[in-house]
């Protein structure tokens, strides 16, 4: 998960986090590590082209030639969960980056430094929040136009305040234990604490909502697909797909049984990989 | 403290002002006018102004805000540009489904989920302990759509033992009412309970680091006593934020189980009224949804104020 | 509209347009094994899912509302009904009427003793407000084309109501079938508690949950079923379900695809006539290049109808160009097989208009939310013209905005659309939103159209008029102004008792008859 490794600080022995991640959770490595060679060569792996319809051959199993099937204009499955890959990843970056940044630097700064600050940020959080995610979607979309970044960037938005109150929380109980006024007896600067001492330990409780934002950033993609918001057709994307194959479910249930199974691997592997660096974290890397 | 939570209620009205202003500006600012809703293809210019006008749509912005600001501090939400039925009546028809789904929901996943996550912590040894998170991290993997769908396959149409759809008022028929609500808080609640077990294990398991727990465990206290007496109640503080934080989570989820289940709740109200344009029932709908979350969050701050005496001491 | 799935009502919001809404189904057959549950059973209920809601409870506005028959058909009544069998006016609030030699008057004799749902008594008066009330452009009614010709209403005693034509009119009665008549008194009320002369009293609309109407005892043909409720279950599996576990008694309007899965569930199909509804694409034929004919035709090549009628409609929609279907006696012979699926005769038309795989043609197809068929018309002509090297986007746009940018801001250059043929009257197909000559939604109105269209509308003699009508249909399918694609029959899914409604061609339904 190179997103995550992004918020993940420089553990000493990181070299070990892989081998203790394939010791600990087999099944996230092997179902994030298929999504993420999907969503990286997915377009080169692609035995067929995602787009190209062909009615002759509308809503067939399994074959030789297509190996997951077709879908109802005749598309090969593969090719369209594989393009569908690529589209949860982008969700996942884009949401795991708006909401991981600002809501950790937010949080970290109201927690940490509270007074006028703490309620200024608390009421920003607080609006966000109180804004129903699939509103700021709509709006979003309809004031822009209707595509996978203007949808996740609606879905960033509502992630910021999960970051930030988990982080606020933890720099409030942080903030007066004793390591904390001993950098201070030290001289150190609030901002400096804060940077050096107060976010690293956070970091768990970070990975735990980043891990289970950004997996929730997949099945948002599905959910704001269902109601037509999000990728353009005939681009492919796990929540048209899976709508698609629910409308067929008594005609085609392979089509569905795919489907279905490859989304829910797909954010299954993200939700546990994040528990299994928590874990990973919670050893001190060990 | 009562300064506190003065300044904890100030700022949820600064709140709510905020949301529903910028609600207010950005569904205005969205493209799709009202008019076209209402006219359809027979829409000309002069029918287009004529409908604007008289739903007050050709005041400039700031006035018609100004306009809407003044008539809700008054208590005055005004009438659906669609059903012509007055707001508030339509908020407080949708917000007891609502309400009842996602509290029963919310108690159902806290219910099962707590105990879970402790007793995941302290077992986070044992053999059975992963293939047990993994299980339950099912729940938050599969869209709640889909969900839904498969348990109205299995308990509706192959096993007729529950209604696939619509809601029963409990004031029409109790037993109803309750059969109505198990599908659609199945459903939210497998959504839920996963990421609250997740949050519980994982506090619990570093409460369960900590110096005092060792203390405890050096003086030979039974592991369930630690668990019952030190870890449970610490893991709680951290929790209740938690679920507060959830209830934006919650929010959407009931969305889309009242969607899937035909239930006459806040979450359609909201989302039919943004695809209409129907404005004042937009704006009510946010106005709702945002005292009910600085409401809770008001709350939640006060237990947290009672239980942590660090808070307390603000 | 066909449509399914839909997030409560904003999808299939605008289909069916003006003409009949679109109800118009068969009657429902079937033996379906299952029992109600004891709550539908109990009050008399009679369930029916439908997929959106309704924009409105006034049935002279319902613009664009494809579930407003519901209203219009229980609450409200018109003076004549269209029957389904012989398509000639059966008396509703008119007990007889006259149509005088030249065709220029109307006189209809109403029915007497009847009472509004207040207990005010019905009479002439109210016909000729409601008849004014369409006509009054302040008012804005859908249904106002209906009546153009009528220049004159007048009562000349409680019973009897005079109309005069400036010119006759072949379908007056078809259009007065559509006016649904309303009480003066109670306007004011109209769009929250509405009073009709119906069959069923209005009681209650929960937006976005459910309509509910119940029997008025005092009407001349009592119902038999105590009440009606139409539930919005916006999804289509839930609504199958539904029937499966007994919760909905009918499902109005289902897709192929959910034809194809209620019959594999053991639940009986029935369908309406197969020329109910059309789906089509509308051209933007003022916007380069698509004031160009050649390009028009060139779509219309490009398209594999038979294809799409097979595999996404399963075979339940029959494949043709021309939007007048072939049992109407003023189909042009053998023109529904007119421009075959030919990529090279495309190309060739596209070159000549200037198109090649270096200067492609570059478009956008505009199809609406929740329109699960018309979006894959939209990526079936997007794939086929790519194919052939041009460049063409689709967009699926949220029905409020789509409506913005097709109807009333028109800034496109195609869209997906479909549409209700409405009563079979050859009239109404050239006087429609898609073709009407003043204002349709193509755009497009030719020198001599107009007149055409008057005349052809205006002709008593049968064969002449069928000439004229011929005429007609060639002009379009030479200017290919909009681009026709099937003709399907509306669908229902129901049980036993659901056989027993009786679907009107121009969209108002008969549910006295439905007893559980």
């Amino acid at each position: 998960m190179s997103d995550l490794a992004t918020t993940t600080p420089p553990v000493r022995r990181s070299s070990g986090l892989l081998g203790f991640l394939i010791r600990r959770s087999p099944l996230a490595v092997l179902l994030v590590g298929i999504f993420l060679v999907a969503a990286i060569f997915g377009p080169w792996l692609a035995p067929h082209s995602m787009t190209d319809t062909n009615l002759s051959a509308a809503l067939q199993g399994p074959s030789s030639t297509y190996w997951l099937g077709t879908d109802p204009l005749g598309r090969d499955v593969l090719s369209r969960l594989l393009g569908s890959a690529q589209v949860a990843a982008q969700a996942f970056l884009i949401v795991v980056l708006i909401g991981g940044v600002f809501g950790t630097a937010l949080g970290l700064l109201a927690g940490g430094l509270g007074g006028l600050l703490d309620l200024v940020v608390s009421r920003v959080v607080e609006v966000l929040q109180g804004f129903p995610t699939i509103l700021v979607a709509i709006v979003i979309v309809a004031l822009f136009d209707p595509s996978l970044t203007n949808a996740m960037i609606a879905v960033g938005l509502a992630a910021i305040p999960d970051f930030a109150r988990v982080s606020r929380s933890v720099a409030i109980q942080l903030r007066d234990r004793e390591f904390i006024q001993a950098a201070r007896g030290l001289g150190a600067g609030e901002i400096r604490i804060l940077w050096s001492e107060v976010l690293p330990n956070m970091i768990g409780p970070l990975i735990v909502i980043a891990s289970f934002d950004g997996a929730q950033a997949v099945l948002w993609e599905a959910s704001l697909s269902f109601l037509g918001m999000g990728v353009q057709p005939p681009a492919p994307s796990f929540g048209s797909m899976l709508r698609e194959a629910q409308g067929y479910l008594a005609i085609q249930p392979v089509f569905a049984i795919i489907v279905g199974v490859a989304v829910s691997g797909v954010i299954l592997g993200l939700n546990l990989l994040g528990d299994a660096i928590s874990d990973y974290l919670d050893r001190g890397g060990k | 403290m009562i300064r506190y939570l003065l300044g904890r209620v100030v700022g949820g009205l600064i709140t709510l002002f905020c949301v529903t202003g910028l609600a207010f500006f950005a569904t205005a600012l969205a493209p799709g006018n009202p008019a076209a809703v209402l006219l359809g293809n027979m829409a000309t210019p002069e029918r287009i102004e004529a409908i604007t006008r008289q739903l007050g749509l050709d005041q400039p912005l700031p006035i018609r805000y100004g306009i809407w600001l003044r008539e809700t501090l008054l208590g005055n939400l005004g009438t659906s540009n669609v059903s012509f039925k007055p707001v508030a009546d339509l908020l407080a028809a949708a917000a007891f489904p609502t309400i009842q789904l996602a509290l029963t929901s919310l108690i159902v996943a806290v219910v099962i989920a707590i105990p879970l996550g402790l007793v995941l912590a302290q077992n986070r040894n044992r053999w059975w302990s992963r293939p047990a998170s993994s299980l339950i991290t099912i729940g938050i993997s599969v869209p709640g759509f889909w969900v839904g769908l498969m348990l109205i396959v299995l308990f509706s149409v192959t096993l007729r033992l529950l209604p696939s759809a619509g809601y029963v008022p409990p004031t029409k028929d109790v037993l109803g009412n309750i059969r109505s609500l198990v599908l659609p808080v199945t459903t939210l609640a497998i959504y839920l309970i996963p990421s609250l077990v997740r949050f519980v294990r994982v506090t619990a398991i570093s409460v369960l680091r900590e110096d005092y727990v060792d203390t405890a465990r050096a003086k030979g206290t039974a592991p369930a006593a630690i668990l019952l007496r030190h870890v449970a109640p610490n893991t709680l503080v951290t929790t209740i934020t938690y679920i507060g934080l959830q209830l934006g989570v919650l929010i959407s989820g009931a969305v889309v189980v009242e969607l899937i289940f035909s239930i006459p709740g806040l979450g359609r109200l909201g989302l039919n009224a943004v695809l209409n344009r129907d404005y004042p029932v937009v704006q009510g709908v946010v106005l709702m949804a945002a005292t009910g979350y600085v409401a809770v969050n008001l709350l939640i701050d006060l237990t947290y104020a009672l239980i942590d005496p660090r808070v307390r001491a603000r | 509209m066909n449509g399914r799935e839909g997030w409560g009502r904003m999808n299939r919001a605008q289909f069916l347009r003006l003409f009949g809404g679109a109800a118009a189904a068969a009657a429902v057959a079937g033996p379906f094994g299952f029992v109600g549950t004891a709550r539908a059973q109990a009050g008399g209920d009679f369930v029916i899912g439908i997929s959106s809601d309704i924009n409105t409870l006034d049935p002279q506005m319902s613009p664009n509302d494809v579930f407003r028959h519901t209203i219009r058909s229980t609450v409200f009544e018109a003076l004549v009904f269209i029957n389904p069998d012989t398509l000639q006016a059966d008396p509703l609030l008119a007990d007889s009427w006259e149509i005088s030699a030249d065709g220029l008057t109307v006189t209809f004799k109403l029915k007497s003793g009847v009472t509004w749902h207040n207990g005010a008594p019905f009479t002439a008066a109210d016909v000729v407000y409601s008849i004014k009330r369409v006509q009054d452009a302040a008012v804005g009614s859908p249904f106002a084309p209906q009546l153009v010709a009528v220049t004159n209403v007048e009562a000349t005693d409680d019973q009897t109501v005079v109309l005069t034509l400036a010119n006759t009119v072949p379908g007056i009665l078809s259009n007065i079938a559509v006016i649904q008549i309303v009480n003066e008194a109670t306007i004011g009320t109209i769009t929250t508690a509405p009073v009709g002369t119906g069959p069923f009293k209005f009681v209650n609309w929960a937006p976005g949950d459910h309509i509910r109407v119940e029997a008025y005892a005092e009407h001349r043909s009592a119902p038999k079923v105590g009440a009606i409720e139409w539930r919005i279950v916006p999804d289509s599996q839930a609504r199958l379900a539904g029937m499966q576990d007994g919760t909905l008694q009918m499902v109005m309007l289902a897709e192929g695809k959910d034809v194809v899965q209620a019959q594999a569930a053991g639940i009986e199909v029935i369908q309406t006539k197969p020329y109910n509804l059309y789906e089509n694409f509308n051209i933007n034929t003022t916007r380069a290049p698509f004031n160009d004919k050649r390009v028009r035709q060139a779509l219309a090549h490009a398209f594999d109808r038979e294809s799409y009628a097979k595999t996404v409609w399963f075979g339940f929609a029959r494949a043709t160009i021309n939007p007048v279907p072939p049992e109407m006696e003023t189909y042009l012979p053998d023109s529904a097989s007119l421009y075959p699926y030919d990529p090279d005769k495309a190309t060739a038309l596209l070159a000549e208009a200037g198109f090649t795989k270096d200067n492609p043609l570059k478009m956008e197809i505009l199809t609406p939310q929740g329109f699960d068929t018309l979006k894959s018309m939209a990526l079936l002509l997007q794939d086929s013209l790519n194919r052939l090297g041009h460049n063409v986007t689709v967009r699926e746009l949220e029905v409020t905005v789509w409506l913005d940018r097709f109807l009333t801001n028109p800034d496109f250059d195609i869209t997906t659309d479909n549409f209700n043929t409405g009563p079979e009257d050859p009239a109404s197909m050239f006087n429609s939103p898609n073709l009407a000559p003043a204002t349709n939604v193509n755009l497009w109105n030719p020198p001599g159209y107009a007149e055409l269209v008057a005349q052809a509308g205006a002709e008593i003699d049968r064969d002449k008029r069928i000439a004229l009508y011929h005429q007609l249909q060639q002009l379009i399918l030479d200017e290919m102004p909009q681009i026709t694609v099937n003709h399907l029959p509306l669908f229902f899914l129901g049980t036993e008792a659901a056989k027993a409604l009786v679907i009107g061609p121009s969209g108002i339904d008969d549910y006295t008859k439905i007893a559980l």
